[in-house]
């Protein structure tokens, strides 16, 4: 290519004009230009035809800038798609879960991987798309949407929230019945497209996703053709542009069909082949072809024989596998709806009583609904008794301080005698910033052992109980286990790379050994067990995926088997792996749910884990091997580590209650104003003489509600206000009078009230729709954001005597942040983005992109992204993507918005830049009168060590 | 001995003015910290986090010189230094990563994992680095153009604003750069598989 070989600056330059110059000019004038100016240099001109061709080719390259690409993340928006999490990746693409926010349900996206941009992907993905989106059955998943964004197609399908037949299979032991129930709807709509003529292709586990209510779906047609098509040969590597691809494995091998394993012609019975192997497999808990190639595989897949099926199976079942699995077309199933025939009836036949595991779960999670708790805080004592109300015996927990630090301390462990407690003091659970201590029990002194700073995590003692034992978080994956004496002394480094390093008995060999969790590629992490210097090591615990990270383990008693506390994108439930064996093992404990720690009772017989699922951590426990999980600890408190005594009559757990003091900032500098419960939501009276706010006496994770207070900041004088109500949100009129508030019944609904706060005269509903957020607005209005469902919401306006409520705005909103004081504009977020819109006019304007503030916001602990001051002088916007920060930007005389960039403020330099702007450096300000008068809370949970005895 | 934060600043600023020594001093800084941002949101709780190329390599700017941008003189000056810095961390990661296919027991967190950068274009990075260093020698501005763009995620407007031109003369030069990339990027690949055959 001549273009580029032997070129120099200056020629460069020269064709880079001659370029320029041709590219303005088109068809017959170009041509004429280019005779003209390269007169005579043939060398020069074919240069330039080459660039001018290059271009029109190269539209597609670097189109767009490698942030767009990792843009495809949480957080971003494509059409009216807002993305939310990554749900897996593959060789045909990724696929993320979000939102569509003009219907308000939840999608799967799936995009073809970036580079694929070649004409036969593409026809690929859109015949996939086409297909699926033209069979319309309960059992297949349905396609939405087909589109491209930013050069990358993607397909939008219905999201199913339970994982795929694999997870479902792995979840729980299924009897075959569950299996066939399960399955014939997949069978039956494999069978409505094969009618189609339609052929799947790429039949196996992963592409069955199962809804939580346990309803079967075919997915990914991916591969799917027409039957009447002549087999594609693009499937193979194609050029693209000059660069090679690599080829794609068609299919998965191991569900392959005999025909498709030796490249002959397919009709549907290569599925009824895929699905027998796919029904063999969750069966029988193998695959029914194995082998140690692909090669191997492929010919075991032509001539091998599975193993019949267990006895457990029916024999009518059996013989419906089998049929599937015949090498020989001819002698299968002819079609899938004979297949669905045979399943329906064996299914019918047969007296056995549905599995009686489901309903022992269901009578597990009742209990745990039914009960009751009371937590009475004796003041100076350490004792918290805790009443839980069951149907069985009411059995109070006792529950015995061990720390009482102001800060924290977490992930306790007992000596093996029990006499001693070791814990880290510091705020994390995980692995953080903190000290290891140690203290005997039951009264000693805590003492500190180390001094420096580094995150640790996870402390044990020794066997001889002389030295602790706690792994140092380095970098990157510098885990490694560390040592220092219970006595005091040098902290030294025992192993590298190996983290939640327990001992475990001694070896064949007499020697010791211990279990640790080992970092191997990327991000994996696996149980290795070995001696104390790593000789013999065993690997008794991969993740099967590459991501996967088993971060700590705990031996049973009797040490067959193994709880592995794990996380992959997020904290997994907690796993039961047999010791011996290599065995993938099941999760235990309630699921969904994250579970970060665990223990074996001392006897062996329960699974202690600690888990959230949903409304914190706590501690439950679940009966080896067979039981059903049940909650041990509940409540506004939150439980995690967990610790057996010997005698297996108590367990000691890092106990963490969550804090939200208010402090004001002033000219006099900081000084704290409440200092117990929960206070949330401050605001300022007019003149800032006075602070508002709501308080609550433990933090209930959902509602901000809380009681209404008021403090006289020159005084110090603190008084409740409107004692008859609990609320969730609330403004003050700039008069200073009145008040709007959601207050909270007794059934939980959330209605909007309006009250005097001179009590003159008494409160009013001015609606019945649950509230959110509630401001004035201006000659009697009030607006509220409310729906009946926390997805629905929108904004309303009524006027002060109830009267003539209407939505404010058409569109579904998600968040209201304030009304200005003019009342002309409302802030709001509606998942573009933070929008600002005008009263008068209706038009939405995009203000910033990187306002809002995650978490503390619906807890009342974090100011709203886009608000007025209250003179109407000052913007304050709180930014979510540098923490910490807000900005009070002025405004112009007579306007609520400054001059904002075309698309509003998308980063840090652009709110800066606005003239006047100014950076406050803390992230929980609610401003009062002028932005050097703040309220903010400081939020902690505050852990301590607590025994707890069992009953 | 830790660098502080103003040897960082000073070094960064040295770097933008063409100091390569400077540049390999601090490198590593910048790309430790970019692995320890990554790590943190792996290790998150909660995995929707967003991790935005641009708002990555601000975040890291932060933490290396605890300074939120007010110094910068102008815009300009952080965004070029930024597009570099993110171009040479990325380059130098993804020939680290095409080095090694099996990896040690000490690899170091995977960017792809932290959703920072696909893996299939990693090799993409790489012959793009070549290619831009080639183009570079014929027109450094063109080049620069392109590492803004695409290393650094400016709009035309924002490269307009760092390099001092006009966003015509940016869309122009844009235009061409990726016109001789293109025929560079084709002409290295069939180089490649001729040596292969």
């Amino acid at each position: 290519m001549p273009t580029n070989t032997g070129m120099t600056p200056e020629r460069y330059r020269q064709l880079n004009e001659l370029f320029a110059a041709a590219c303005e000019r088109s068809g017959e004038a170009r041509a004429a230009f280019l005779d003209e100016a390269c007169a005579g240099d043939d060398a020069l001109r074919s240069a330039v035809e080459d660039l001018l061709a290059a271009d029109q080719k190269s539209r597609g390259l670097l189109e767009k800038p490698l942030a767009a690409l990792a843009s495809t993340v949480p957080g971003s928006q494509i059409g009216p798609y807002r993305i939310e999490t990554k749900l897996g990746e593959g060789g045909m693409g990724v696929v993320f879960r979000a939102m569509d926010t003009r219907l308000n349900r939840p999608v799967a996206i799936k995009f073809l991987p970036g580079d694929l941009a070649d004409a036969p992907a593409r026809r690929r993905f859109q015949r996939e798309a086409q297909m699926a989106s033209s069979l319309n059955h309960p059992h297949i998943l349905t396609v939405y949407d087909a589109d491209e964004f930013e050069g990358r197609q993607y397909l939008v399908t219905e999201f199913v929230d339970g994982g795929t037949l694999r997870d479902w299979a792995n979840a729980e032991r299924r009897t075959w019945r569950q299996i066939v129930e399960l399955l014939v709807g997949v069978a039956d709509g494999l069978a409505t497209a094969h009618a189609a003529g339609i052929l799947h292709r790429d039949i196996k586990p992963e592409n069955i996703l199962i809804t939580r209510s346990g309803y079967a779906k075919l997915a990914d047609f991916g591969l799917a053709k027409l039957a009447e098509d002549p087999a594609p040969r693009e499937e193979t590597g194609t050029l693209t542009e000059g660069r090679t691809r690599p080829g794609m494995v068609i299919g998965t091998i191991a569900y392959m069909s005999p025909e498709q394993a030796s490249g002959k012609p397919l009709d549907a019975r290569s599925d009824v082949f895929s699905f027998g192997v796919m029904l063999y497999e969750v069966l029988a808990g193998r695959k029914p072809f194995a082998a140690s190639t692909d090669l191997k595989l492929l010919q075991t897949i032509v001539h091998g024989t599975p193993q019949p099926l267990e006895d457990g199976t029916p024999p009518a079942l059996r013989a419906v596998v089998e049929k599937a699995l015949e090498k020989d077309p001819a002698d299968r199933y002819q079609s899938m709806r004979e297949m669905v025939v045979d399943l329906r009836r064996l299914a019918r036949q047969s007296a056995e009583a549905p599995a009686p595991r489901m309903q022992r779960q269901a009578r597990a999670l009742k209990r745990a609904a039914a009960a009751l708790i009371m937590l009475v805080l004796v003041a100076g004592s350490a004792f918290i008794y805790f009443h839980s109300a069951r149907p069985a015996s009411p059995a109070p927990l006792e529950y015995t301080a061990l720390t009482s630090f102001a800060d924290s301390a977490t992930s306790p462990a007992l000596s093996p005698d029990g006499r001693m407690l070791t814990f880290i003091r510091g705020t994390e659970t995980f692995e953080g910033p903190g000290e290891i201590y140690v203290k005997i029990l039951p009264d000693g002194e805590p003492v500190q052992l180390t001094h420096d700073g580094v995150h640790k995590m996870s402390p044990v003692f020794a066997p001889g109980g002389d030295r602790i034992v706690y792994s140092v978080v380095g970098n990157a994956r510098d885990w490694d286990t560390w040592t220092v004496p219970v006595l005091g002394g040098e902290p030294s480094r025992l192993l590298a790379n190996a983290s939640a390093l327990t001992w475990i008995g001694t070896g064949r060999g007499g020697r010791p050994r211990v279990l640790f969790s080992e970092w191997g590629e990327g991000t994996h992490l696996s149980i290795i067990t070995s001696t104390e210097n790593r000789s013999e090591p065993r690997t008794v615990y991969a993740p099967p995926s590459p991501r996967g990270m088993a971060h700590r383990s705990y031996l049973s008693p009797d040490r067959k088997q193994m709880l592995v506390v794990e996380m992959e994108g997020g904290w997994r439930p907690c796993r039961l792996v047999a010791f011996e064996g290599g065995a993938a093992g099941k999760p235990v404990g309630p699921s969904p749910a994250q579970c970060t720690n665990a223990a074996w009772s001392p006897d062996g017989k329960w699974m202690y884990l600690s888990v959230n699922t949903g409304n914190g951590y706590h501690i439950w426990r679940q009966k080896f091997p067979d039981g059903a999980p049940e909650q041990v600890t509940f409540g506004a408190t939150e439980e995690e580590g967990i610790a057996f005594a010997p005698d297996g009559r108590s367990f000691v757990t890092s106990v963490g209650t969550r804090v939200s003091t208010l402090w004001v900032h002033d000219s006099r500098g900081e000084r704290q104003i409440t200092s117990e419960g929960y206070a949330s939501l401050p605001s300022f009276s007019g003149d800032g003489k006075k602070l508002y706010y709501l308080l609550r006496s433990v933090a209930n994770r959902r509602y901000v509600s809380g009681e209404l207070w008021a403090t006289n900041l020159e005084t110090g004088q603190k008084e409740r206000l409107l004692s008859d109500f609990l609320m969730e949100h609330y403004s003050i009129s700039p008069d200073g009078n009145r008040i709007v508030f959601a207050a909270i019944d007794d059934t939980g609904h959330t209605p909007v009230w309006l009250a005097t706060l001179d009590g003159r005269t008494a409160p009013r509903r001015l609606s019945t729709i649950n509230a959110t957020r509630t401001f004035f607005g201006a000659n009697g209005d009030v607006y509220f954001l409310g729906g009946e469902s926390e997805t629905q919401t929108f904004v309303y306006r009524v006027r002060e005597d109830g009267s003539g409520l209407q939505k404010a705005i058409e569109n579904l909103i998600s968040y209201f942040y304030d009304v200005s004081p003019d009342a002309k504009s409302l802030a709001v977020f509606d998942g573009r983005g933070a929008q600002v819109y005008s009263t008068d006019g209706g038009s939405l304007i995009n203000v910033c992109t990187i306002c809002g503030a995650a978490g503390g916001e619906n807890r009342g602990t974090t100011p709203p992204a886009v608000r007025w001051s209250p003179d109407g002088k000052f913007l304050y916007l709180n930014d979510r993507t540098a923490a910490g920060q807000q900005y009070a930007i002025p405004l112009p005389p007579g306007r609520n918005l400054p001059p904002l960039p075309p698309s509003g403020i998308r980063s840090q330099a652009d709110a800066t830049a606005l003239p006047g702007a100014r950076v406050i450096h803390e992230a929980r300000a609610f401003i009062g009168p002028n932005p050097s008068v703040y309220a903010f809370p400081r939020v902690t949970t505050q852990r301590n060590i607590y025994r707890v005895s069992l009953p | 001995m830790a660098t502080s934060a103003q040897e960082v600043t000073e070094l960064l600023n040295q770097w933008a003015r063409g100091n390569q020594t400077a540049g390999e001093k601090v490198l590593p800084l910048i790309y430790g910290e970019l692995r320890r941002i990554a790590r943190r949101s792996m290790n998150r709780q909660d995995p929707s986090h967003t991790l935005q190329t641009t708002a990555l390599v601000h975040e890291a700017y932060m933490r290396l010189t605890g300074d939120s941008g007010r110094h910068w003189q102008n815009r300009a000056h952080f965004f070029g230094v930024a597009a570099k810095a993110m171009r040479h961390v990325l380059v130098d990661y993804a020939r680290a990563r095409a080095t090694d296919k099996r990896g040690g027991p000490h690899k170091p967190l995977r960017l792809e994992d932290a959703g920072v950068i696909s893996g299939d274009r990693l090799a993409e990075v790489i012959a793009l680095d070549d290619a831009l260093t080639a183009l570079s020698k014929l027109h450094a501005r063109q080049s620069q153009v392109v590492e803004l763009r695409f290393f650094g995620g400016c709009s035309v407007e924002e490269t307009a604003e760092t390099l001092k031109i006009s966003p015509e003369t940016v869309m122009r030069d844009w235009r061409a750069a990726r016109a001789w990339l293109y025929r560079e990027l084709e002409r290295r690949d069939a180089d490649e598989h001729r040596n292969d055959a």
